[in-house]
């Protein structure tokens, strides 16, 4: 073994640093396991900032890409400037969060180093000269455990798995580097950008609502938009109504969404399929309300209720509302 | 144009969990009743958008590969009710692994062994093990460009533009051909078969070539140690609100989940 290389790209620490900073606990499991320190490499835009906010953390150093194409979004250049630092450096081990950034640059950095690379990891033995790593497949239904054999082994856990380190007292030096890409070099050329407004995160949301299919337009998404408000939770949602444009991208749980693991999690029309539940499994109570009793959501929920969404969301929306009432009027 | 579709056959996604089951012999995640396997839905996407690419660029030819221990004809047929020109199964146990990077060979070497490919389509990543790495490792083999999510492909002149699915909008990216292109959900549905199209694809045959035969190498990069289903996937734990009528059901709701505390 020879070190570990935690890979942040600024723009996604942005979006949510506590992805960077479980990448953190589990580099710490690997230097507690095999001795062997860890640095942190910064790329992207917003870089400097996600800097200041990182040297904290017990690396070894943060190496920070001292400039940055005028494209700031190109995985093809980041994970080439990433694979120069990695042959300058000696890295037997990358951990990359699980974002589009991150897993787009993880399967680059695999292929240019010739390496390994295994997604979705929920376990980890790490040994001087071992690695080996259990991983969700069939979005959670399976657990497959890997021995890498190709080095460097590059790492993306399931998100909330490894818990969100905390910083230290200790400050990591700062050590600028440089790229040598030649940008003649690159095949891919990033053209316009198009930006939508920021949504929320539902990531760090405690209650969200999640609307799919079953709900057959954009329409019923204002029911769940308040159920949501009433009991301090947000909207969110499957692939399908997506895809279909009832709702923001942002929105989206599962596979090709993000990853979340809320304390209560209402999954209404949603039937469960694999892409889905790989997004939510880690919640700590489903609630699914589905017309059909086979529903595969149902394996995961904690409550079920079969039936139509539309004969008993209402009256569930009701209850919340008299029981906001009568709680109002006891403070009162 | 010679567009190559890459197309694997996975367990079907939609499956309920508990119809999961371990082949102990090829140490596999198998539906328990040995059927319903499907074409990785991504890869569906991936021939949707062959096929628009071949609707704009008149004589443009479309072959789907695929790669895999026995790769079952009878769903990967499906596909040649289209306007697919041809189909090509490479056979070989370590085309449908756990390793993205024996895969990625297997692919490239067969690419290679096609005529003039001018651009490869893929889904983003397979339903069962999300790896999403196989077609940047295919572009990486082949020494191509490879650009990813799009949601739409043109090809304009020797270039192929792609727009990107990012989480907050779109990306714009471009390529010279050849080129791997990874096309995600956004891009829309496989289009229908007609009838004709389907009859006539009863009579379709792939070629099959043996991963042997490419004299590739293929070794991989991961090893196997172990597939077991997760222990949360073999039962269900749900407590099942039940009522008279969906009304009460959902007063019932609120009542259970208020009493618990977790609203």
């Amino acid at each position: 073994m020879s070190g570990t290389m935690i890979m942040i790209s600024g723009e996604d620490y942005t979006d949510d640093p506590s992805l960077s900073r479980e990448l953190v606990s589990f580099a710490r499991q690997i230097k507690d396991a095999t001795g062997e320190p860890f640095t942190i490499a910064v790329v992207g835009e917003e870089a400097s900032r996600c800097t200041q906010d990182i040297v904290n953390y017990g690396a070894e150093s943060v190496r920070v890409l001292s400039e940055a194409p005028e494209h700031q979004l190109w995985p093809e250049y980041d994970a080439e400037v990433l694979a120069q630092l990695c042959n300058e450096t000696a890295v037997s081990t990358i951990l990359l969060s699980k974002t589009l950034w991150g897993t787009e640059v993880a399967a680059r950095l695999a292929a240019i180093l010739d390496g390994s690379a295994a997604m979705d990891i929920t376990a980890a033995a790490i040994a001087n000269d071992t690695v080996e790593i259990t991983r969700a497949t069939f979005g959670g239904a399976a657990e497959t455990k890997l021995r890498m054999i190709r080095m460097p082994a590059v790492l993306v856990p399931h998100p909330k798995i490894w818990a969100a380190a905390e910083a230290g007292s200790d400050v990591s030096p700062i050590v600028l580097f440089t790229s040598q890409v030649d940008l003649g070099t690159l095949q891919t050329m990033p053209e316009d950008r198009h930006r939508l407004v920021q949504g929320p995160d539902i990531t760090q949301a405690r209650i969200l609502v999640s609307g799919g299919r079953g709900l057959g337009g954009p329409e019923p998404f204002k029911l769940l938009e308040e159920i949501a408000s009433l009991i301090g939770g947000q909207v969110a949602a499957s692939r399908p109504p997506v895809d279909s444009g009832w709702v923001s991208g942002q929105l989206q749980v599962g596979l090709t969404g993000k990853t979340v693991a809320p304390d209560l999690y209402f999954a209404v029309g949603i039937s469960g399929a694999i892409q889905h539940i790989t997004g939510c499994y880690n919640a700590r109570n489903i609630v699914a309300v589905n017309n059909d009793p086979h529903a595969p959501i149902f394996q995961y929920a904690t409550y079920g209720v079969v039936g139509d969404w539309q004969d008993v969301l209402p009256s569930f929306c009701k209850a919340l509302e008299s029981n906001l009432t009568s709680s109002r009027e006891k403070i009162h | 144009m010679h567009i190559v579709v890459c197309a694997r056959i996975v367990v079907d996604p939609l499956l309920p969990t508990t119809d999961l089951t371990i082949d102990p012999v090829r140490s596999r995640v198998v539906p328990s009743d040995g059927g319903q396997r499907v074409v990785n839905g991504f890869d569906e996407q991936a021939l949707e958008a062959a096929l628009r690419l071949k609707d704009e660029n008149p004589g443009s030819t479309v072959t789907v590969l695929s790669v895999g221990e026995h790769v079952p004809w009878e769903v990967l047929r499906k596909l040649m009710a289209l306007e697919v020109n041809d189909a090509v199964v490479v056979d070989g146990p370590s085309g449908d692994s756990h390793d993205s990077r024996s895969t990625a060979a297997i692919l490239a070497a067969a690419i290679t062994r096609l005529a003039q490919v001018d651009i490869v389509i893929c889904g983003r990543q397979d339903s069962d093990w999300d790896n999403a790495q196989v077609p940047i490792r295919v572009a990486r083999n082949l020494r191509w460009p490879c650009l990813t999510l799009a949601r739409e492909a043109k090809v304009t002149g020797e270039r192929v533009l792609v727009r990107r699915v990012l989480l907050d909008g779109w990306q714009d990216m471009s390529a010279k051909l050849p080129a791997v292109v990874t096309v995600t959900s956004e891009l829309g549905e496989l289009r229908y078969p007609t009838m004709k199209g389907r009859m006539a694809a009863m009579k379709r045959q792939p070629n099959v070539w043996s991963v042997s035969d490419l004299g590739v190498n293929s070794e991989e990069s991961t090893e196997l140690v172990d597939v077991h289903i997760a222990e949360r996937s073999k039962e269900s734990n749900c407590q099942f609100i039940d009522g008279d009528s969906g009304q009460s059901q959902g007063e019932q709701l609120a009542a259970v989940l208020m009493s618990s505390g977790l609203i």
